[in-house]
């Protein structure tokens, strides 16, 4: 399959299960909304090291519970307990601390853990808890929701109780092969470009790109992960390389969603738009199906562009 | 959508009122008309058939719809915990008190007790809502401990007294003591309040865009951008509550007490520009 | 509600009795009941009544409970919601009422007669206050009552303490039960609620009383003296010094040590027996050290005062113990200074079996009741409301008879109790012969009352018969018969006829020698005249005057 001149490989992506919360965080503005979504969604680019992988959604929400400007952030963890260790970490020390946040759950689900319930003690007792009756607030998760109002230096900073985690699918991916480093930032910015577009996804590596992809093992026992040394142009001597003639440098992308679908959609996005003068191949690193549980064949999100 | 007409007879000039808390969604749902019509109310202390009462028509529902002059018919929807019930007019004492779940609409007013000792729900008064809305009953430690109470036009004394949990917004004015001894919860004001706003109180939040007269017990602690006001205010506007206009007022004085008791309540005081 | 039939005779053939009293412990036997006594034989037509299958004990008696007073109609007062909670409409010859752990008059009479119990003795009523306790004592129907006078606080008695005049302490003393009608001697607190006139309480037997200048342990010992002086049927009954406080069993054991030798009741002792700091973190149970000492010690007899999950009231005259559960619970609270003689506080209170002190509590009373060898020296009560609503008392016994369900209950409450308690390896279980015991022949013998308490011939006819269920709760929750004086009352668990009981009064006879004293102290000290003190029979509805011992009878003699 060629698209644009960019032939297709008849591959899969790997993804796997990880947990996910949404948090909406608001200010008084898109900028500081989008300061503190950044600052909270620093160094973390993969649970490996990290303890999340986080980002920004590219599609701003619709409304917000104070009308204010806001910004969703994605976090994913290896499970409930990671999830919540990070999210009372990086929403207190990222996002209360930012001017004039707001800290919402966007997403209630059925399992929930506790972010504003640890956050509050910072209230030193003056914390008010204010509940969000159902009645009034229709989409309530497991229990009715509750916001904490934390006094703070410039007034007050609103964090929910409690955050619905889900189950969700990370590292949905694809590998653009180009013939110049040029060519292939080119493609993967464009891939980028497209991705923000899609709700419920991040790209949570710098700028939504991989350019140090890795591979599972290592020649040294302690490392679980190394660099992916077949797609590594100044190795295709070295090893038994994967990349064909002409290829001077490739990229990856990674992309976490909320749900299988969402991830769909961004892969069928950021293929279409990699795909183009200079990207001699668009493939994936399967590993024969061990280890991911969720399989994403490229040439179908292709068919019919 | 299936619905059941309850149409009140009249009280043949009776001052005393119908004990009507038989009358619930809960307590007609399955049933058919017969098993309806032979449900016990009082009259004082005598014992009337509800068909001999109502007029019943329609299907066996949750959705519950009833007619007529029901200014003493007494504990409509009271302990209900779900379903839809619809006054037709000015609903007797105890509308929807103590119940726990389900929506009433009231399209007149409500007499006292509207809601007292609520725990969930909805309680929509187009009217006026008379004393004590949401408040504890004679003794009782709490009144309301959650659900909403929307009050269109204006309110009597005592609205939200000893609160627990839960949410009351009234229009119009309020009387005097509202709040008193609340323990927690929300109450809005848009209109004018009485005198003891908030007396006693422990906690909570009162919200007043008419400014009380404050207590001397209460300490002035500057004023703020309450956000959680705002919260509030929008999903009251969405839910077709309207008090959209006042989502423009962001600033509000706020005072602690009630300090002859715990002292942790706030009251808001809007702080139009 | 039906007729009742015309026959006074009665003929209860084939049930298994439970009458510890005279040695029968389920035996089938017939019981034969005539104009409102038990007898060997009906002279007259006998209706039969088939008990067969069913277990037949004499009417239920409890020794302490606070069900008429102005104490108790001030809880009843300050509890409207308590009133919300059981609201008993009125049936054809029955009265309406209300209350849930502070029931009204006549529902506390028909409460008690559905649950088999035809006796009950108002545990405090101060002097002042008793023409009001005895009014309330008329509206409780079908069963019997007494009341025990509050005197372990009274001004008078401090005064001759203090000048060495026990003669006239005796006589002061005996004027007020014969002239008030009442049946016992009770102490609360005594000299703490004089203490808490000025804000104070007393911390053992030995502080002194400001400006009486006695102790408590003086105040102990005299009015002890004076009750056997007088011959009086039952024991001084005392509510000890420190109630509710960690670590109090100390000062429970020293008033008992104080009265060595003497017979004495002490009320609800689950209360009284915690170890501990002081502080509520180091709450512990010393249930055994007070079951040993009982153990040891045949004159002294207790209740237990057996705490029922739920809601309760507390209403005692203990005026600074219920500030203290005032303060920790925020709750209501009403006080009250009684001129002269005692005070009173009542704060309603929750129990809660995941609370870890309430659970303890809970268990502490079982240990109790478990750790207690004897059952004729110790009884079922949970000091009604203090502890909860005596209407539980099957619950109780359902927990006293069933170690398998007391683990479960243990399993439910909170989780620290089972390393705290002695409960999990106590596995006794009371037999329906020691429930008879401890519910009904044992308290008649610390009352002295020999006519109750047992179905032996010349008995009052008040017979409770049971079904046999499995459930002992649900056995003794629904009584199939319960007869007073001869007659049936309750008929599977309903109240089917009423009759007003007798007010039993100890008939200490009268002596007049210090009434010249007693009016000039009167005249000085009260807001009443004397003249208006006494309370003739003619204001009692029904009564009966128990015969006194001689005196300075001792303990453990039969009577």
């Amino acid at each position: 399959m060629q698209i644009g001149g960019t032939f297709i490989e008849d591959t899969y992506a790997e993804a796997f299960t990880l947990r996910a919360a949404r948090v909406l965080i608001t200010a008084d503005s898109a900028a500081w909304a989008e300061i503190a979504a950044r600052t909270m969604t620093g160094f973390a680019t993969s649970v490996i090291g990290c303890g999340c992988e986080a980002g920004l959604e590219g599609v701003p929400p619709q409304s917000t519970p104070d009308g204010r400007p806001g910004v969703r952030v994605l976090v994913f963890a290896r499970s409930a307990a990671d999830l919540q260790d990070q999210l009372v970490k990086r929403v207190g020390q990222c996002v209360m601390t930012s001017a004039g946040s707001a800290c919402y759950d966007d997403l209630r689900g059925e399992e929930q853990v506790r972010v504003g319930a640890i956050l509050r003690f910072f209230g030193d007792g003056h914390q008010i808890s204010k509940r969000l009756e159902a009645e009034l607030f229709p989409e309530a998760g497991a229990r009715p929701r509750r916001l904490w109002r934390i006094p703070v230096m410039d007034g007050e900073f609103i964090v929910e109780d409690r955050f619905g985690v889900r189950k969700a699918v990370a590292g949905g991916n694809f590998l653009i092969l180009g013939q110049s480093r040029e060519a292939a930032l080119a493609a993967a910015e464009r891939a980028v470009a497209a991705i923000r577009h899609i709700p419920g996804v991040i790209l949570p590596f710098p700028g939504g790109i991989v350019r140090s992809g890795s591979k599972v093992g290592s020649k040294y026992k302690k490392l679980v992960a190394s660099t992916n040394s077949p797609y590594c142009p100044t190795l295709r001597r070295d090893v038994e390389t994967a990349l064909p003639d002409g290829v001077t440098s490739a990229l990856e992308m990674v992309i976490d969603g909320l749900t299988r679908e969402d991830v769909e959609r961004a892969m069928a996005a950021g293929l279409r738009a990699a795909c183009g003068p200079g990207i001699v191949r668009l493939t994936a690193g399967d590993y024969g199906g061990r280890f991911g549980k969720h399989l994403f064949h490229l040439r179908p999100h292709l068919d019919g562009s | 959508m299936d619905e059941l007409v309850l149409t009140y007879r009249g009280s043949g000039g009776s001052r005393i009122p119908l004990e009507a808390e038989a009358i619930t969604p809960d307590n007609l749902r399955g049933k058919e008309r017969g098993g309806i019509e032979r449900l016990t109310l009082f009259h004082g202390n005598a014992k009337v058939p509800l068909g001999d009462a109502f007029e019943v028509k329609g299907a066996p529902s949750d959705r519950l719809r009833v007619l007529g002059d029901l200014a003493l018919v007494k504990g409509l929807g009271q302990g209900m915990t779900g379903g839809r019930l619809v006054i037709e007019g000015d609903a007797g004492m105890h509308v929807g008190a103590r119940m726990s779940g389900g929506t009433i609409e009231v399209r007149g007013g409500a007499a006292d007790w509207a809601g007292a000792e609520m725990t969930g729900g909805l309680i929509w008064i187009k009217g006026d809502a008379g004393n004590r809305a949401g408040s504890a009953y004679r003794g009782s430690k709490f009144g309301m401990r959650g659900g909403v109470i929307l009050v269109e036009g204006s309110a009597g004394h005592e609205v939200g007294g000893y609160m627990r949990r839960g949410l009351i917004a009234v229009r119009g004015d309020v009387q005097d003591f509202a709040g008193a001894r609340m323990s927690a919860g929300t109450i809005f004001v848009f209109g004018r309040p009485g005198i003891r706003t908030g007396g006693g109180m422990k906690r909570g939040t009162i919200v007043c865009y008419q400014a009380p007269e404050v207590l001397p017990t209460f300490r002035a602690a500057g004023s703020f951008e309450p956000l959680f006001v705002t919260i509030y205010l929008r999903a009251l506007a969405a839910r077709g509550f309207d008090v959209g206009r006042f989502e423009a007022t962001r600033r509000f004085a706020r005072y602690r007490g009630d300090l002859a008791e715990l002292g942790k309540g706030e009251l808001l005081v809007a702080q139009p520009d | 509600m039906t007729q009742a039939p015309r026959t006074q005779a009665f003929r209860i053939r084939g049930g298994r009795v439970y009458d510890p009293a005279n040695g029968i412990d389920g035996s089938v036997k017939e019981i034969c009941v005539e104009d409102g006594r038990v007898v060997r034989e009906c002279r007259g037509a006998a209706e039969v009544i088939d008990a067969t299958g069913l277990v037949v004990m004499p009417g239920g008696i409890d020794i302490h409970t606070h069900v008429a007073s102005p104490a108790v109609n001030a809880a009843r007062a300050l509890r409207p919601e308590d009133h919300r909670a059981n609201c008993c409409p009125r049936r054809p010859g029955l009265r309406s009422g209300v209350g849930n752990t502070i029931p009204s008059t006549f529902n506390t009479g028909y409460l008690y007669a559905r649950l088999g119990y035809t006796t009950i003795m108002e545990a405090a009523t101060p002097p002042i206050g008793t023409r009001h306790t005895h009014e309330e004592l008329n509206d409780i129907p079908i069963v019997d009552k007494g009341c025990y006078l509050l005197m372990g606080n009274n001004e008078f008695l401090m005064r001759y303490i203090k000048a060495g005049e026990m003669d006239k302490l005796k006589q002061y003393v005996g004027w007020l039960v014969t002239s008030l009608k009442a049946y016992g001697l009770k102490l609360v607190n005594p000299g703490g609620v004089e203490q808490w006139k000025h804000g104070k309480d007393v911390e053992g037997l030995d502080d002194r009383i400001d400006h009486f200048d006695v102790t408590p342990r003086q105040i102990i010992q005299a009015l002890a003296w004076a009750n056997e002086e007088l011959g009086l049927p039952h024991s001084i009954h005392i509510h000890a010094n420190r109630l509710g406080i960690p670590g109090n069993c100390g000062v429970t054991l020293e008033t008992l040590r104080a009265l060595e030798g003497r017979r004495v009741h002490l009320a609800h002792v689950q209360f009284h027996s915690y170890g501990g700091d002081g502080g509520w973190s180091g709450f512990t149970s010393r249930a055994k050290d007070l079951a040993d000492y009982v153990n040891a010690h045949p004159n002294v007899t207790v209740d237990v005062g057996q705490v029922v999950f739920g809601d309760a009231t507390t209403i005692t005259a203990d005026g600074p113990w219920q500030y203290r559960l005032h303060k920790l619970t925020k709750n209501k609270w009403y006080n009250s200074d009684v001129e002269i003689e005692t005070g009173s506080g009542i704060v309603p209170y929750v129990y809660r079996e995941k609370n870890f002190v309430n659970a303890l509590q809970w268990a502490i009373g079982l240990e109790t009741f478990l750790l207690i060898d004897d059952p004729w020296r110790v009884y079922l009560s949970t000091d009604h409301p203090n502890a909860g609503p005596f209407v539980f008392y099957p619950w109780v016994i359902k927990l006293l008879m069933d170690a398998p369900f007391r683990a479960e209950m243990l399993k439910r409450v909170h989780p620290r109790v089972a390393s705290r308690s002695l409960l999990p390896g106590l596995t006794r279980e009371y037999t329906l012969n020691e429930i008879a015991i401890v519910t009904r022949a044992g308290p008649a013998r610390a009352l002295g009352l020999r006519n109750k308490g047992h179905l032996g011939v010349g008995a009052d006819a008040d017979v409770a018969i049971y079904p046999d269920a499995r459930d002992r709760e649900e056995m003794f929750e629904r009584p199939v018969y319960v007869f007073k004086d001869g007659r049936i009352v309750v008929r599977d668990g309903e109240v089917v006829e009423t009759c007003p009981g007798r007010t039993l009064y100890a008939d200490v006879p009268a002596d007049d020698r210090l009434i010249k004293e007693i009016g000039d102290l009167f005249q000085a000290y009260y807001t009443v005249e004397v003249e208006n003190f006494p309370i003739p029979l003619e204001d009692l509805a029904g009564h009966e005057a128990i015969p006194v011992g001689r005196p300075g009878a001792r303990a453990g003699e039969s009577r």
